[in-house]
C-alpha cells in the first residue's frame, strides 16, 4: 500500500459540482410516426425487415443485423407474453416509485420485446406477487387517457 | 505482426471512496506501480491507450484531465470508451498497437471514481435510449434481474444455487489484497440480504469502486529482455450487439458471448474450453451473470451453469476456477473494471497472483462486459508464446 493511502485521515477538501442541463432529443420521422399512432390511434407499429423478415418493436428505419433499411409498418399488439421480468424495490432519482415490475413483453406479432411495466399486481408480497406472473404470462397495454406521444402513453401492461 | 506479452500490472487498492487523491493523482498511482511491476521507465513507453466510462465523474472528456497522469505528456495517446467493456476494449487496443509492429511498448490504462457521483443511477439512466427505452426506468441491476429471472424460469435455477456464486466469489476476494470488498459470506446471508432488484438481492450485486490499473504491453524481444514469464497474447476478439434490449433472442442465454467465444476459439486453436482453458476473469456484476457466462463461454451446456458452482468446478481449488480474484461482484470501478480482469489473468499466468494463485495456469481467459449485454470483449493469454 502506498504512503498516499495510508494518509487518508488527513483532511481532504471536496469541491462540489452539478450537473444540471436541458436536452432536446429530435425522435426522427420513423420514432414519431410511432409516437403519433400510440397518441392519436392507440396503436403500436413495428417495422419489418424485407431481408430477415423479423418484426422490429418499436419502429425503427434499419435493420442493423441485415443493415438495410426497412419500412413496412405492421401493427402488433396489444396483447402480448412476458418474457422475463424484474421487481424493482429501490427508490432512484427520476425512476418511478418502487416496488414497480419491469418487464419485456413481446407483443402478439412482434420479433422483439418491449421493456415495460407490469401494473395492477398486488406487490405487498414480491415473492409471491413474482409467483404469479411465470415467463409466458399472457397481458395487454392498458392506455393512457390523456396521451403525449411517448412510450409511457402505455401506462403498463396488465395480466389478462 | 509480432508476438506481444504482458510484462507488468499495477492496480490501485479498490475501496469506496479514495478520498485522499484527485482523479488524475489514481492513473498516476497505477501507473508507477505497473512501470516498477515491469521495471521499466515511462521513458520506454511508445504509446498510451487509455479507458474510462462517460459521466461517473462529473467531468467530460476526462481523457484530458488523465493523459499526463497516464504517461501521455510527449507521447501518442488516446481514449477508449465501450461502457462496461472500456477497460479490456482498451487492453485489446494497446494489444493491436503492439501486435502491428508499430510499436514496441504500450501502456494501457483503465480507471473509474465511481464515487464522485452522488447518484450513480441518475448517470446510468442517461445511457437509456432517450427516445424509447429511458423513462419506463430500467436499472443497472435490470441487465442482471431480468436474464435471471428467465433462467429460473426455463432451467428451474434457485435463489440458493444463484448464493453460491456469491459465497465463492466472497471468499476468493478475501485472498485478493485488491479487492474492495473483502469479507466472507454464507447462502443464508446472501438469501437474507435486502431485496434489490427481484430476483437479485443486495450481495448478488457488485459494489461501486474507486481505482485504476495499469498494464504494460511488449513486442516479443522487448519481452524476452524483460522478463523469463511473461503473459503472451494468443489473441482477443470484440463485438457489439444490438442497444435495444428487447431485440435479443433470449435474455437467458448470453448468445452474442457464445458467438464472440466461437471466434477467439477459433481464432487461438481451443477446442475444449472447459479443458483447456485453466482460469477465466469474468466481468460478472451479478451472480446470475457469472452462470449464464459460463455456459455461453462452453465450460458447460445451456442451462447447466449452476451446477458448475455447485460442484466446485468453478472453485479457487476447482478445475476451472471462475473469477479468482473475487471478481467483479466484489469490486467494480466500471470503466476500468474490463482491464482488471485483463490484469488478474496476466498474473495467472505469470504466477504472481498471490494467495489467489491458481496452481499451474498455462491458458488463462478474460472478459469484459459493456452496455445493456451489448460489447463483448474476450481474451485468451497463456504461459508459452503461440
Ligand atoms: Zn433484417
Amino acid at each position: 500500500m502506498s504512503k498516499m493511502e495510508q494518509s487518508s485521515e488527513e483532511e481532504s477538501i471536496v469541491i462540489e459540482t452539478r450537473w444540471n442541463i436541458p436536452f432536446a432529443h429530435h425522435a426522427g420521422r420513423t420514432a414519431s410516426r410511432f409516437f403519433r399512432a400510440m397518441r392519436d390511434e392507440q396503436k403500436i407499429y413495428g417495422v419489418r425487415c424485407g431481408q430477415c423478415q423479423r418484426v422490429l418493436v418499436p419502429a425503427r428505419s434499419f435493420c442493423e443485423q441485415c443493415f438495410v433499411p426497412v419500412q413496412d409498418w405492421v401493427e402488433v399488439g396489444p396483447q402480448g407474453s412476458i418474457e422475463s421480468f424484474a421487481i424493482n424495490c429501490m427508490q432512484y432519482e427520476g425512476l418511478p416509485t418502487p416496488p414497480y415490475v419491469i418487464a419485456l413483453v413481446k407483443l402478439d406479432g412482434a420479433d422483439t420485446s418491449l421493456l415495460h411495466w407490469i401494473g395492477d399486481l398486488d406487490l405487498s408480497n414480491v415473492e409471491m406477487a413474482a409467483s404469479r406472473i411465470p415467463i409466458g404470462t399472457r397481458v395487454e397495454a392498458v392506455w393512457k387517457a390523456k396521451r403525449d406521444g411517448a412510450m409511457t402513453d402505455i401506462a403498463y401492461f396488465r395480466l389478462l | 505482426m509480432q508476438r506481444v506479452a504482458v510484462v507488468g500490472v499495477g492496480q490501485t487498492h479498490f475501496v469506496s471512496h479514495r478520498k485522499d487523491v484527485m482523479h488524475s493523482e489514481l492513473c498516476f498511482e497505477a501507473v508507477n506501480s505497473c512501470l516498477r511491476d515491469a521495471n521499466l521507465s515511462i521513458d520506454d513507453v511508445n504509446a498510451i491507450v487509455f479507458g474510462v466510462m462517460d459521466g461517473f465523474d462529473g467531468v467530460d472528456c476526462l481523457d484530458r484531465w488523465c493523459a499526463g497522469a497516464a504517461g501521455g505528456y510527449g507521447r501518442p495517446f488516446m481514449r477508449i470508451n465501450t461502457a462496461g467493456a472500456t477497460g479490456l476494449s482498451t487492453g485489446i487496443a494497446a494489444y493491436h498497437q503492439v501486435a502491428s509492429g508499430l510499436s514496441d511498448v504500450v501502456l494501457a490504462v483503465a480507471e473509474q471514481r465511481v464515487s464522485e457521483s452522488l447518484d450513480a443511477q441518475s448517470i446510468l439512466n442517461t445511457a437509456a435510449c432517450p427516445i424509447y427505452d429511458r423513462n419506463i426506468g430500467g436499472t443497472a441491476i435490470t441487465l442482471g434481474s431480468l436474464p435471471a429471472t428467465r433462467h429460473m424460469g426455463l432451467y428451474g435455477t434457485t435463489h440458493a444455487q444463484r448464493a453460491l456464486v456469491s459465497v465463492k466469489n466472497h471468499r476468493n476476494a478475501c485472498l485478493n489484497p485488491f479487492a474492495h470488498l473483502r469479507f466472507e459470506v454464507t447462502v443464508e446471508q446472501v438469501l437474507q440480504s435486502r431485496l434489490i432488484e427481484w430476483p437479485l438481492r443486495l450481495l448478488e450485486c457488485c459494489p461501486r469502486s474507486d481505482g485504476a490499473v495499469a498494464v504494460v504491453l511488449a513486442g516479443e524481444h522487448v519481452a524476452r529482455s524483460l522478463t523469463d514469464r511473461p503473459a503472451w497474447i494468443h489473441g482477443a476478439v470484440s463485438m457489439a450487439d444490438t442497444f435495444f434490449y428487447g431485440d435479443r433472442p433470449d435474455v437467458a442465454y448470453r448468445d452474442n458471448l457464445a458467438v464472440a467465444a466461437r471466434r477467439l476459439y477459433r481464432k487461438v486453436g481451443i477446442c475444449d474450453p472447459r479443458k483447456e482453458i485453466d482460469v477465466a476473469e469474468l466481468y460478472s456484476p451479478f451472480t446470475s451473470l457469472e452462470i449464464m457466462q459460463t455456459e455461453a463461454l462452453g465450460f458447460c451446456s445451456e442451462g447447466q451453469g449452476v451446477r458448475l458452482v455447485e460442484e466446485g468446478v468453478t472453485w479457487l481449488e476447482g478445475d476451472l476456477p471462475v473469477n479468482p480474484s473475487g471478481g467483479v461482484l466484489c469490486t467494480n470501478p466500471i470503466g476500468a473494471t474490463g482491464l482488471v480482469r485483463m490484469a488478474e489473468a496476466a498474473l495467472q499466468v505469470m504466477g504472481r497472483a498471490g494467495e489467489h494463485q491458481v496452481n499451474g495456469v498455462k491458458t488463462a481467459l478474460c472478459h469484459g462486459l459493456g452496455g445493456v449485454l451489448q460489447f463483448q470483449t474476450l481474451m485468451v493469454l497463456g504461459a508459452e508464446p503461440r
